[in-house]
């Protein structure tokens, strides 16, 4: 018999942590966690004790290794739901989505907060203005990213592609007001709904293209990594 | 012993069926816990046989009522969970030894067979 240092002891806890969180997220109830776990760490530590490495004890994957003990328990383990892909057309899609709920919001919201203030800044006007319309694009922003980060948080790379898409969507949504008020002007400022649309369909495709750029930039940097 | 990747599915496929027996006969030799399980395959030449492997069967076992594992005092150290056979582990560790002697009679009836060529040329002989 050997003793066992505190390292192991770690190795061992953090191993069956992640087992245990399997458990919960198949579905396992609280009180079968604390038994199942009762027993393995009982388990894991007389083995430790009597000398095997921590290595060969916690080699198996805790993910594979907790359905098989739920299974051999006679209990029933839920399905895990499939992690979102992200492709190009995926993260776009979201991002897109996410945008609008948040223009949505900053219709409803902050414009109408903004005419409501009482007058009491010296801001000029224009000034005044460009303040309400930047909280406005913040809010599509942050709504759009968050939207993404939502979708597709199991994904390991999408804290970069944020990071990325970031700081893009907001140059393309700069980009796209040019283009679109040049449309917009070209119809005579028209409330048409399909006029609106095409005005949609034009800040989308900036949007879309900045994301799909991240997405891009994210498996660059990998690949550069991975070198 | 150096093993390939493909010879190590095999006989992982090979002990799919069987390594509920073996550990069965295991315990029932000498009570022990699930890690000296793992430790007397691995000098048996089942190396590839982990802990992560047994925990899980031992457990089955434990449900079916085939092994029964009970604490032991021990000097120096936390109490040890001692792995001990049942009547009925008994009863079906007879029972499989019995299926695995007979599939194993059969299969080498089947390859010792001489192949279709041989039998006739031994005829004529």
């Amino acid at each position: 018999m050997r003793s066992s240092s505190n390292n192991d002891h770690e190795a061992i806890a953090a191993w069956i942590g992640l087992v245990v969180a399997r458990w919960a997220d198949v579905g396992v109830s609280r009180s079968d966690q604390r038994r199942l776990r009762g027993d393995l760490e009982k388990d894991l530590l007389e083995a430790l004790a009597n000398g095997a490495p921590v290595a060969s004890l916690t080699a198996e994957d805790p993910a594979a290794f907790a359905d098989q003990v739920a299974v051999a328990n006679d209990i029933p383990i839920a399905a895990q739901p499939q992690a979102a892909v992200a492709t190009n057309r995926s993260l776009a899609a979201t991002g897109l989505a996410g945008g609008a709920l948040g223009a949505v919001v900053a219709w409803k919201f902050v414009y109408p907060l903004a005419n409501r203030l009482p007058d009491f800044t010296a801001m000029p006007e224009t000034a005044f203005a460009v303040l309400v319309h930047a909280v406005a694009a913040t809010v599509v922003l942050l709504s759009s990213v968050a939207a993404i980060w939502w979708r597709f948080r199991d994904d390991k790379t999408i804290g970069r592609t944020i990071a990325f898409a970031g700081p893009l969507i907001l140059v393309a949504g700069a980009l796209s007001v040019a283009p679109t008020m040049a449309f917009a002007s070209l119809v005579n400022f028209s409330f048409n709904p399909l006029v609106i649309l095409v005005e949609f369909a034009i800040v989308g495709g900036f949007v879309s293209s900045a994301i799909v750029l991240a997405r891009r930039l994210t498996t660059r940097s990998a690949q550069t990594l991975a070198e | 012993m150096v093993v390939n990747d493909d010879a190590l599915d095999r006989q992982s496929l090979l002990l799919r069926g069987s390594l509920d027996m073996c550990v069965l006969v295991l315990v029932d030799r000498e009570p022990q816990h699930a890690y000296g399980v793992v430790e007397k395959l691995a000098a048996f030449g089942f190396e590839q046989i982990s802990y992560g492997t047994i925990y899980p069967l031992v457990t089955r076992l434990r449900r079916q009522g085939l092994v029964d594992q009970h604490s032991e005092a021990s000097t120096g150290g936390p109490a040890r969970n001692i792995l001990t056979t049942t009547p009925n582990g008994r009863a079906a560790m007879a029972r499989w030894i019995t299926q695995w002697q007979q599939t194993a009679t059969n299969i080498s009836a089947l390859l010792d067979a001489p192949a279709k060529g041989e039998a006739h040329a031994l005829q004529f002989e």
